[in-house]
């Protein structure tokens, strides 16, 4: 099982090229980052996993996650580097789609492309997304960036991104390009959507904190739906972020394997510099064998 | 005089974090990257330096990345954007950025920027090309009021955006230095109005001169304290290390704080060799 770890860094905490060194040297198999490029003051979306709604304090800390991994980068040498998730209807799919080249040619091929819509429609809107359409507007903004990505030149007519015939290089080194993974789960049809996007746009699925149960019954279905599609099954990378605990972390990971994930991912944000070694070395300790 | 170095980094050079630690081993100041995210094919515009566009403007790696990945492999070098198209880029992901890199790299940022000069580009990419300085001077306004504010709001004409929190903030309590790599015939009193510095390329001392005694005066006009600027030029200079000092000695008298020399392709086996050669002719 790969063991990977999300790093809530910020402005009080270690850089990330320091959190993602020490990761390195303990094992950790990939260092994965969140975006969050803004949090509005006054949002009216309540936040699901705390009572009063409000939104815990790093998510307006977080730093841009490919500057960040770029950091890591020019620290490592092995480690996988990830966005965990990068908020792709927020951006402009032309200068991420660069920025992601960019990361992936001078990392060797390193980079795990996890991808979200969003869930702060706060936010979304202010960075200009119809929040309605946000899954829409993503997988028309992952096929445009393949397009960059794989094509020269390269050009894309989309209801919401279009260019004429366009040349970006430098390429990912990872062909035909980096993975990736699709950042969604859920109950119901956001769930059932979650799956429908893999299959389309994905090379992985990478949902949170769904126990081994519940995952290895939608991988039955996302297989079942990968065979309707004519793709692999077998070629999909399974990552789950912050796994629940089953007992302790070895019979946790069993657990996970037998359900079908290749990849578990420890989620800290206790990083501070006189702090990150020690968290990171208890989580090592547990986790990677 | 400060000595920098520009840098386009692609498939056939060094790389990042390798060249930003010779550069600073060897004694220089800076590093500069440039940007193009896109080159479209067969633009009408025709290139500013005459002739067709070249290749290498199709193969500019993303230039955070670029200076992130410099920032971790070293600890003096001064990280800098040589320049950034600001139009095409969201003002409220780029300041992020922006702070990103500075804050964790100790405050080294040097921003600099402009407006562009590929108007097939510029569209693709969203901006108002007639208008791309007004749209320029706005998204630094903002972006300056999400470096400095811990709620921060604007309300312009390309950009607004409520009262939001966007952490990590710059090193710097107003961001990084801006500086305007422009030479169009507005560009003075714009570097006078807003601007922490000037970044003109193609110069020489007698035009320096002459547009630093008008800079003064413009800085006068708006109120502005011309001898905190930074005055960088960028460029190359002909000739043996004798010529080169002169030349440099020249700018220095102008007033010019800063060189920063345009590299061309240093490639992954030749560039320390290179670096060490251009190190002898420019450094003091």
């Amino acid at each position: 099982m790969k063991i990977g770890l999300l790093a809530f860094v910020g402005p009080a905490t270690a850089s990330p090229a320091v959190v993602a060194r020490k990761c390195e040297a303990l094992g950790f198999e990939s260092f994965y980052l969140p975006e969050h490029p803004i949090l509005p003051v006054n949002h009216k979306t309540k936040y699901p996993l705390s009572p009063d709604g409000r939104i815990p304090e790093p998510y307006a800390n977080m730093p841009d996650p490919f500057v960040g991994l770029a950091l890591a980068a020019g620290a490592t040498s092995k480690i996988g580097l990830g966005t965990g998730i990068c908020l792709v209807p927020e951006r402009n799919p032309i200068v991420t789609a660069k920025e992601v080249a960019t990361l992936d040619f001078y990392c060797g091929g390193r980079f795990i492309f996890g991808i979200g819509a969003g869930w702060l429609r706060d936010e979304s809107e202010i960075m200009g997304v119809d929040f309605k359409q946000r899954w829409a507007i993503t997988r028309e903004y992952i096929n445009a960036m393949k397009a960059l990505w794989t094509t020269e030149p390269a050009s894309f007519a989309g209801e919401y991104v279009a260019f004429p015939a366009v040349r970006a290089n430098p390429k990912p080194a990872r062909k035909p390009h980096p993975p990736v993974h699709i950042g969604a789960g859920g109950v119901g049809p956001s769930m059932e959507r979650a799956l429908h996007d893999t299959v389309a746009i994905g090379d992985g699925w990478a949902p949170l904190g769904v126990a081994p149960d519940a995952l290895a019954a939608e991988l039955a279905k996302l297989k079942r739906m990968c065979a309707d599609a004519g793709r692999d099954f077998a070629s999909l990378e399974i990552t789950v972020y912050a796994p629940p605990m089953q007992g302790d972390p070895q019979t946790t990971i069993a657990r996970y394997r037998e359900a079908g994930a290749h990849r578990l991912i420890m989620i800290t944000e206790k990083l501070g510099a006189s702090q990150y070694e020690g968290e990171l070395e208890s989580i090592a300790k547990a986790w990677i064998r | 005089m400060k000595i920098g170095l520009l840098m386009v980094f692609h498939e056939a050079t060094a790389r990042p974090a390798e060249f930003a630690q010779a550069a600073e081993e060897l004694g220089f100041e800076s590093l500069w990257v440039p940007e193009h995210p896109v080159m479209p094919v067969n633009p009408a515009t025709p290139f500013p330096q005459g002739g067709p566009i070249p290749d290498v403007y199709s193969h500019m790696s993303d230039q955070f990345v670029c200076l992130a990945m410099a920032a971790a492999t070293t600890k003096r070098l001064k990280l800098a954007t040589g320049i950034t198209l600001v139009p095409e880029h969201n003002p409220i992901i780029a300041a992020k950025q922006i702070a990103t890199l500075d804050r964790f790299s100790g405050g080294r940022v040097i921003y600099g920027i402009g407006a562009g000069w590929l108007r097939e580009e510029s569209e693709i990419l969203g901006v108002d090309f007639p208008r791309r300085w007004s749209q320029t001077a706005e998204y630094v306004a903002a972006m300056r009021a999400l470096w400095s504010q811990p709620e921060a709001s604007f309300d312009g004409k390309y950009v607004k955006f409520p009262p939001v929190r966007s952490y990590p903030k710059p090193v710097r309590p107003n961001g990084p230095p801006v500086l305007l790599g422009s030479r169009d015939r507005n560009a003075l009193k714009r570097v006078a109005k807003w601007g922490d510095g000037w970044f003109p390329n193609r110069v020489t001392p007698d035009d320096m001169k002459r547009d630093l005694a008008a800079l003064r005066e413009e800085c006068r006009a708006a109120g502005r304290d011309f001898g905190a600027l930074d005055i960088t030029v960028m460029g190359g200079i002909p000739g043996d290390r004798a010529a080169v000092q002169a030349e440099l000695e020249r700018f220095a008298e102008a007033g010019v704080g800063r060189f920063v020399l345009g590299l061309g392709t240093l490639g992954p086996d030749d560039y320390r060799e290179r670096l060490a050669k251009t190190a002898a002719l420019y450094l003091s």
